[in-house]
């Protein structure tokens, strides 16, 4: 069956926010809060950042109000919704009886992320396959709806890594903001089911053309890596180069920003607090491979230099998840880049690897 | 949805037993326990100071299970054991976890042991696996280095070792000490003076990392298959069942790919320095 494309303008997102939410469901969304882009529930379409546009380049980001802008994303990923930065485990207050924490499984559909960041979920939903806190925030995902990338910025390469600009699987509805229009597909049957209810007209063929250019040059623009396999391929061949990575690393450090802000870091450390009534709480934190204890032990450490953990930071992304899950761990959002307070360009680091080597 | 995947179970220390300085090995009595193999770890709490991974030493069956783990006082919930945890006292406890030693693959083989220091822990399941299906395995050799005899666990064990029947059973100090009477040296020197059938043996080796290299590589010289020699590595544990990803070594999760590794598995991430 040939894709169906539909149409329609911006009032159609809030319609489609409504729908949503008449289902009782929590909207979440890339939203400013103030003037802080971060991730978290809308309730209409004045909620998006739509009017503004970041500005991102290494080690810098700027938000924008621009009309006719277009905004991608800011520190915040999905990532916060569905595996938080801190996360009750257990507690004890009865000597060791543990009673496990509750959940957050009130429904919700996840709105106008980008695909990118969709392509981080299903990195995810491998790699904590097992984790019942992650399947329980997970499941409670009732629809996603993704905003496709009309004009990558300037830090990303989503082209380069496959998992953009346009979305390509996983999600029930997506849609592309083109000049004042709106194209809508549907990438499920009950995503179909929701654009019927919006009740659009089919896409006129200029539109879908129009698209199908758009998406084309932003595949152009968001392709800045040498191709995947010789990125892997260089990167697997570099690991026993210290010299190599000590000079990449050179600039780093180790504030661990990186595994922050990047869609896809998925390690967590455990916290341990007690008070005087007896009562012992357990937690988990996000925990970023860049910090100083990761990898230490007591007694020794495993990765006792930074361009240690560095070097992992990249190789997992790149060559380990793709042993562990079947998918590269880099999705191309280009955050590590922008958030990097130092300005260290991920993309940079493994162009050089495959341009130049690593000897 | 279950979340109970990390929560321990109520555990009662039943009994201490001092081993060396600073270590102790802690039998732990708990109830509905799942048996663990050779080789498999699991993870103590101490409430309100947090977890640790230690593997299982040893393992008695019975309507409560006892599981013995053999602690060194190094880290900060190791070291609140050491000080506050004693017979009659409780101790969260969850697993067991990990792949284990593939011991019930290679019946028939004989088996090599090569243990330094602490890391005789894990091994201690293997001898006794060894020793009461004694017709099930081959020749069965011991090799055990620690720094000084005191150093030495599961003392009061040695002597049974060296019963054990058509058994090679040796024993390492690594520097003059005037009680020892046997080899000083590092326990991988051991392997020099032993006789092995490298077509029909398997090794099984723990201690610290760089002696597990050693005791590999002069495994690979002396005519075993990397995939016939097997190791128990240690990284930075935490959840134990692959969700932290602190644990990880190359592409994998120490906790639950291993923490028990065939040499051919792990030898060119080991061969990196930090990887």
């Amino acid at each position: 069956m040939p894709m169906r494309y539909f149409a329609g303008d911006s009032s159609a997102l809030g319609d489609l926010i409504s729908i949503l939410r008449g289902r009782g469901l929590a909207v979440l969304s890339y939203r400013l809060w103030g003037d802080l882009p971060v991730f978290g529930e809308v309730e209409s379409l004045r909620d998006l950042s739509i009017g503004y546009s970041d500005v991102q380049g290494p080690a810098s980001y700027r938000l924008v109000r621009d009309e006719r802008g277009f905004f991608r994303h800011s520190y915040y990923s999905p990532k916060y919704a569905l595996h938080p930065p801190i996360q009750d485990i257990y507690e004890a207050s009865n000597g060791l009886r543990a009673v496990p924490a509750r959940v957050d499984t009130a429904p919700m559909a996840l709105f106008g992320i980008k695909p990118c960041d969709l392509a981080a979920i299903e990195v995810l939903d491998r790699v904590l396959e097992s984790d019942d806190f992650y399947r329980a925030r997970r499941s409670a995902v009732a629809y996603i709806v993704v905003e496709e990338c009309v004009e990558p910025g300037d830090t990303c390469f989503c082209g380069s890594t496959g998992t953009g600009p346009a979305a390509s699987g996983g999600f029930d509805v997506a849609y592309a903001r083109l000049e004042g229009r709106v194209l809508f597909r549907a990438g499920s049957e009950r995503g179909l089911r929701l654009l019927e209810e919006l009740k659009l007209g089919e896409a006129p063929g200029d539109l879908v053309e129009r698209y199908d250019e758009v998406m084309e040059e932003a595949r152009r623009k968001s392709s800045r890596l040498p191709p995947l396999d010789a990125v892997i391929k260089a990167l697997e061949d570099s690991a026993a180069s210290e010299g190599f990575w000590r000079e990449v690393s050179a600039r780093c450090v180790g504030c661990a920003n990186c595994n922050m802000v990047c869609p896809t870091c998925f390690c967590t450390e455990f916290i341990d607090s007690a008070d005087l009534s007896g009562r012992a709480r357990r937690q988990r934190q996000w925990f970023g491979c860049l910090s100083y204890t990761y990898g230490q032990v007591a007694g020794m450490h495993f990765r006792p230099e930074l361009f240690m953990r560095y070097r992992h930071f990249v190789l997992h992304k790149f060559v380990f998840y793709q042993r562990q899950i079947g998918l590269p761990g880099c999705v191309g959002c280009g955050r590590c880049i922008t958030w990097c307070p130092m300005g260290i360009d991920l993309g940079e680091v493994v162009s050089r690897v495959v341009s130049h080597g690593s000897g | 949805m279950a979340l109970g995947r990390l929560l321990p179970k109520v555990g009662r220390v039943v009994k201490v037993v001092d081993e060396a300085p600073l270590v102790r090995t802690y039998h732990v009595e708990v109830e509905e326990f799942p048996e663990p193999s050779p080789g498999q770890f699991n993870v103590l709490y101490a409430k309100g100071m947090g977890e640790v991974v230690i593997s299982v030493s040893n393992y008695v069956a019975g309507g409560k299970s006892v599981m013995e783990h053999t602690v060194r006082a190094i880290g900060s919930v190791t070291n609140y054991i050491y000080a506050k945890i004693g017979a009659g006292d409780q101790l969260g406890i969850r697993g067991p976890y990990g792949k284990g030693w593939p011991i019930r693959e290679f019946e028939g083989y004989d088996v090599l042991i090569v243990g330094g220091g602490i890391g005789l822990a894990p091994l201690r399941p293997l001898i006794k696996c060894v020793s009461e299906g004694r017709d099930r395995y081959g020749r069965f050799t011991l090799l055990y280095g620690a720094r000084r005899p005191v150093d030495m666990l599961y003392k009061y064990e040695h002597e049974e070792y060296g019963r054990i029947p058509d058994s090679t059973v040796l024993f390492s100090i690594d520097a003059p000490h005037p009680s020892w009477r046997g080899y000083v040296g590092f326990v991988t020197d051991l392997i020099d003076k032993v006789k092995l059938e490298p077509a029909n043996t398997v090794a099984f080796v723990c201690g610290p990392e760089v002696m597990m290299k050693v005791a590999s590589d002069k495994l690979l010289k002396r005519g075993l298959k990397a995939d016939r020699v097997f190791l128990s590595l240690e990284r930075r544990c935490r959840c134990g069942v692959g969700i932290c990803g602190s644990c990880q070594l190359g592409h994998y999760f120490v906790c639950k790919d291993g923490p028990v590794f065939s040499y051919q598995d792990v030898k060119p991430y080991l061969a990196v320095r930090g990887l």
